[in-house]
């Protein structure tokens, strides 16, 4: 990251009064580097607000990110002139980095609290009292590199992954027709994949699903479009490659074949291998060669 | 031969459940044909099955989307052997010409309906299309001029259109 990067006029901060100062805002679950001081890579969070379209609508106004890489959503700017994600089911991430940098910059603590956050944060760095009291801070006037890690319990992000499997627990599937879940949880994973990941999987593992509604979900997870959680997605089918349901079973296979990744091969050979089921093994076989198929 | 929609797995022999008595069915297939008014829709399919890939691809676009498409296939012979009334009748497809293969199993009781899942079960030929070999057999209707684009949904139509 280069510390020296200077926000462009419609930036965020530009819109604060900190004209100096910059900040990044990202989705930690997506950042697989750890956080370090000065230099240093933070792919993929280093979209800068700067970098950000349709963000600032106004004070007091809600805007939307539209090509924030990183997967956030909604940010506002209260009438406080300080700024920082809406309190809209989007904040309830589990965790939340902020960044401030630039000399003569106070790290921007204040504008997290003001963006009036929900839930409980738990926090190797910072909790919220932490928070109020680095806000009083004056910080030494020549530091290069602040970085705070807000986390959050991943609690309410969860909680909001099992009302949505919840509400969907009894709609019927029509085979073909389309609906409002798959939707809804491809945008669950857009904001936080592998949160959602294991939130569906812990809520599967409950049992106390219908094993075809959870045929349908794993078909769905499969299907997603979202290249940044192949991997979680596919070692989440293969898992359930061994469930007790030949339903699961199933679903599972739907889902790698969608997903379309050639590691899936192995597993699903181990499947057939296991299937005790006739009409399920012929199934899983056939599964296998339409994915060999679709990889040459 | 005749063609239902199905879902596969409530018509799987559940050879390791310890509950189902031998020589039993479980009930899932029962909710899985969807009777109404007494009758349940039916595809006519040549013994050659030359126009089984043609109804598939009506049937499939017939709806939003597809990964798979399943359906099964049983002797034509059943219903008429258990005393079954078939009624031809005209399918809504975007197909015109494979509407006519159209036919519906009709006055149905609730013990002829249970004749008839209990009559194909032990030999319904249970098949599975994938979403990439549904739009090859699609491809190959439009090649054949049997859709009429006009006739599709508008969630099919841009992804027809794409082809």
């Amino acid at each position: 990251m280069n510390s020296e990067a200077t926000p462009a006029k419609n930036s965020l901060i530009s819109a604060s009064t900190r004209a100096n100062c910059w900040m990044l805002v990202s989705d930690w679950s997506s950042i697989h580097t750890p956080i370090g001081t000065g230099s240093g890579t933070f792919s993929p969070a280093q979209t800068r607000v700067e970098n950000v379209t349709g963000m600032v609508l106004g004070y007091g106004k809600t805007g939307v990110l539209m090509n924030w890489e990183t997967g956030f959503g909604d940010f506002f700017v209260d009438e406080k002139a300080e700024y920082g994600l809406a309190t809209s089911p989007l904040t309830q991430l589990n965790k939340i980095q902020i960044l401030g940098s630039k000399s003569n910059c106070r790290p921007l603590v204040s504008d997290v609290m003001a963006a009036g956050f929900s839930g409980n944060y738990i926090s190797p760095n910072f909790g919220l009292g932490d928070m109020a009291f680095l806000s009083q801070m004056t910080y030494p006037q020549n530091f290069s590199f602040v970085s705070l890690q807000l986390t959050a319990t991943s609690a309410a992000f969860r909680s909001r992954v099992a009302s949505l499997l919840d509400a969907y627990a009894y709609f019927e599937f029509e085979e073909g027709i389309e609906e409002d879940f798959t939707p809804q949880v491809s945008e669950l994973i857009r904001i936080n994949a592998l949160e959602t990941i294991q939130a569906i999987k812990d809520e599967i593992l409950t049992d106390r699903f219908d094993p075809e509604y959870v045929w349908n979900i794993l078909r769905h997870l499969g299907g997603i479009n979202d290249p940044r959680s192949r991997s979680e997605r596919l070692l989440l089918l293969q898992e359930f490659l061994t469930h007790s349901s030949r339903w699961i079973r199933d679903g599972a296979a739907l889902g790698l074949i969608l997903l379309g990744e050639s590691a899936a091969r192995v597993s699903l050979q181990r499947a057939i291998d296991r299937e005790r089921l006739p009409d399920l093994k012929a199934d899983l076989s056939k599964a296998l060669s339409y994915l060999i198929a679709k990889l040459e | 031969m005749f063609l239902i929609t199905i879902k596969k797995r409530k018509w799987d022999e559940l050879l390791d459940a310890a509950w189902l008595p031998k020589g039993e069915i479980q009930a899932d297939p029962l909710g899985d044909l969807h009777p109404s008014e007494g009758s349940i829709s039916i595809w006519w399919v040549d013994e050659q099955l030359l126009n089984l890939d043609d109804i598939i691809v009506a049937l499939a676009l017939t709806r939003d989307k597809w990964d798979i498409f399943e359906y099964g296939l049983f002797d034509s012979s059943i219903p008429g052997n258990l005393g079954l009334l078939v009624k031809e009748t005209i399918g809504k497809t975007p197909l015109p010409q494979i509407n006519h293969f159209h036919r519906d199993l009709v006055e149905l009781t609730v013990d002829k309906y249970v004749q008839f899942i209990k009559g194909i079960f032990p030999q319904v030929q249970k098949e599975r299309a994938y979403r990439d070999d549904i739009w090859e057999k699609v491809r190959e209707a439009r090649n054949k001029h049997l859709i009429d684009a006009n006739l599709l949904n508008k969630k099919i139509r841009p992804l027809y259109d794409a082809l």
